[in-house]
């Protein structure tokens, strides 16, 4: 759906991943004049560190809008962080890069 | 069938029961979270009535500034063995925000914003080992007075 | 009561009293109100604004930036934006940074107040022949980019021309005066009750409200212009709206970013 932010940075043997995706993560309980706003959010994300995965997450929309997330993973500088997401109308993201 | 006249008639005369009735849009695409979610936040609700004190940190506004962005974070660094961290905001129509399953290297760590939509207890809930521990924390959440 | 007038006096608002203009003499007024009002807040933490005000919602704050702030990647547009419409080819916008501190100022041959967003919206329509919008979308990024710039500089609006005090005179009157259902001037929000509640929302000073601007609103999830704030603060007071951009508003910009001439410019625009 939208553009995903990835800055994974290493410190002392973390890499802290920092993720803002552009999602409108839409409840579908919400009402714009008069209509319903269909709901429209990531259900599924899944982040990998050198191929490995290290986060499974099921996304609820109660998660704020143009979502932000934080990990911490044992890495070093030059690790590659993959993250790819899935929401409720199949509509899918993906993002990597290399932690600094 | 039955589900789908349910959904007609308990909202007739709204778009979305149109595009209901006429075959575009599937329950699940209506309305908020899946059954599956749904039944991931009972089990969330399950485990976070049985769950001891747990002894990690979480952070969480005493007044939320704004409903719609409240950081929430989980820090469970010093515990070994974290298989999943979730956020349980027990006033929310389905109190899971989310659910973290973590592994190999990561750490139990998260930091996330979550909309909260009125004043309510927020479980964090960490599973080490099998086992599942939470710290609880009110969030107030008021209606602003200028928005602008 | 005895706290309002004479807050009201030192604020140096006797309207219709023979004393000259005396922007400096009124900004420090102002400054030192502040200060009787929040003893323990420094004077240049006013850069950021009711988080200088209250730990709670300065900790939210703190957590928002320290993650990815959430207008980071519009900001980043507004600068290809200004790359990609050739506004460092105007003369008034070829030092983005020194563009950010000089206004708004008086133009004299103009006769009017000159705000960054009216001179871009100006060198935008030189560039492109196009127009563009006040309050949100691309004139917001641009100008966001352009105040990013000036970062660390400090705030210095300058009024000596004759026409120049007379415009911010008639913005400090804007700025006081009483309007709309609720009968309320600005000053009583952010001037006389600062830091107090108005139903669940801390009320912002206005000492340190330019520093940021254009600002992103967790409520707008956008960012939007000072004069798109200004009507919306408008019509929650349930007054006659008035368009961005219009010569009261610009006058009120005057007077408004003058009283917070010595503050910081920041780069860290969130606000709720």
């Amino acid at each position: 759906m939208g553009k995903i932010k990835l800055k994974p940075k290493a410190r002392k043997g973390v890499i802290g991943i920092k993720a803002l995706i552009k999602h409108p993560m839409e409840t579908g309980l919400r009402k714009k004049k008069g209509k319903v706003v269909p709901a429209n959010h990531i259900t599924h994300m899944v982040v990998s560190h050198n191929g490995n995965v290290v986060v499974d997450a099921d996304i609820g929309s109660s998660i704020s809008k143009n979502p932000y997330f934080k990990f911490n993973v044992a890495g070093a500088k030059g690790d590659t962080i993959e993250l790819k997401y899935t929401d409720n109308k199949g509509k899918t993201g993906t993002a990597t890069a290399k932690s600094k | 069938m039955k589900r789908r006249l349910f959904l007609k008639s308990a909202m007739a005369g709204s778009a979305v029961a149109t595009a209901v009735g006429a075959g575009l849009l599937t329950p699940s695409m209506a309305f908020a979270n899946t059954a599956d979610f749904k039944a991931v936040s009972d089990a969330a609700g399950a485990a976070s009535a049985g769950a001891g004190k747990g002894s990690f940190k979480f952070k969480a506004p005493k007044i939320a500034e704004n409903g719609a962005v409240v950081p929430m974070t989980v820090d469970a660094s010093k515990m070994s063995g974290v298989t999943n961290i979730s956020f349980y905001v027990t006033a929310n129509g389905t109190p899971l925000a989310a659910s973290f399953n973590l592994s190999g290297a990561a750490a139990g760590y998260v930091s996330t914003r979550i909309k909260m939509g009125k004043t309510s207890n927020v479980d964090a809930l960490v599973t080490a080992g099998g086992a599942t521990t939470k710290v609880s924390q009110e969030v107030k959440v008021t209606i602003g007075g200028c928005g602008g | 009561m005895k706290k309002l007038i004479t807050a009201v006096v030192s604020l140096g608002l006797i309207v219709g009293a023979a004393s000259a203009t005396d922007v400096d003499a009124d900004r420090k007024a102002f400054v030192d109100y502040f200060k009787s009002l929040k003893p323990n807040v420094e004077f240049a933490d006013y850069t950021n604004g009711v988080y200088a005000f209250d730990e709670g919602s300065r900790e939210q704050f703190e957590e928002i930036l320290d993650g990815i702030p959430p207008y980071e990647e519009a900001v980043e547009k507004g600068g290809q934006e200004f790359e990609k419409f050739g506004l460092g080819k105007c003369a008034a916008l070829a030092d983005p940074a020194a563009a950010r501190v000089k206004h708004p100022y008086y133009d004299d041959a103009a006769g009017t107040v000159v705000t960054l967003e009216g001179t871009i919206q100006k060198c935008y329509n030189e560039q492109t022949g196009k127009k563009l919008g006040t309050m949100k979308g691309k004139i917001a990024r641009i100008s966001a980019w352009i105040s990013d710039q000036a970062a660390g500089e400090k705030i210095n609006v300058k009024i000596e021309s004759e026409g120049a005090k007379a415009a911010y005179e008639r913005g400090k009157a804007f700025f006081y005066a009483k309007r709309g259902q609720f009968n309320m001037s600005c000053a009583d929000c952010h001037v006389y009750n600062a830091g107090k509640k108005a139903r669940a929302d801390i009320l912002s000073p206005a000492l340190g409200h330019t520093t940021h601007v254009p600002m992103y609103r967790a409520k707008w999830a956008g960012i939007g212009t000072l004069h798109r704030r200004y009507g919306g603060c408008l019509k929650n007071m349930r007054a006659k709206p008035i368009k961005a951009q219009k010569e009261v508003y610009r006058d009120m910009e005057l007077f408004h970013q003058a009283m917070s001439n010595g503050l910081e410019i920041t780069a860290d625009r969130y606000r709720k």
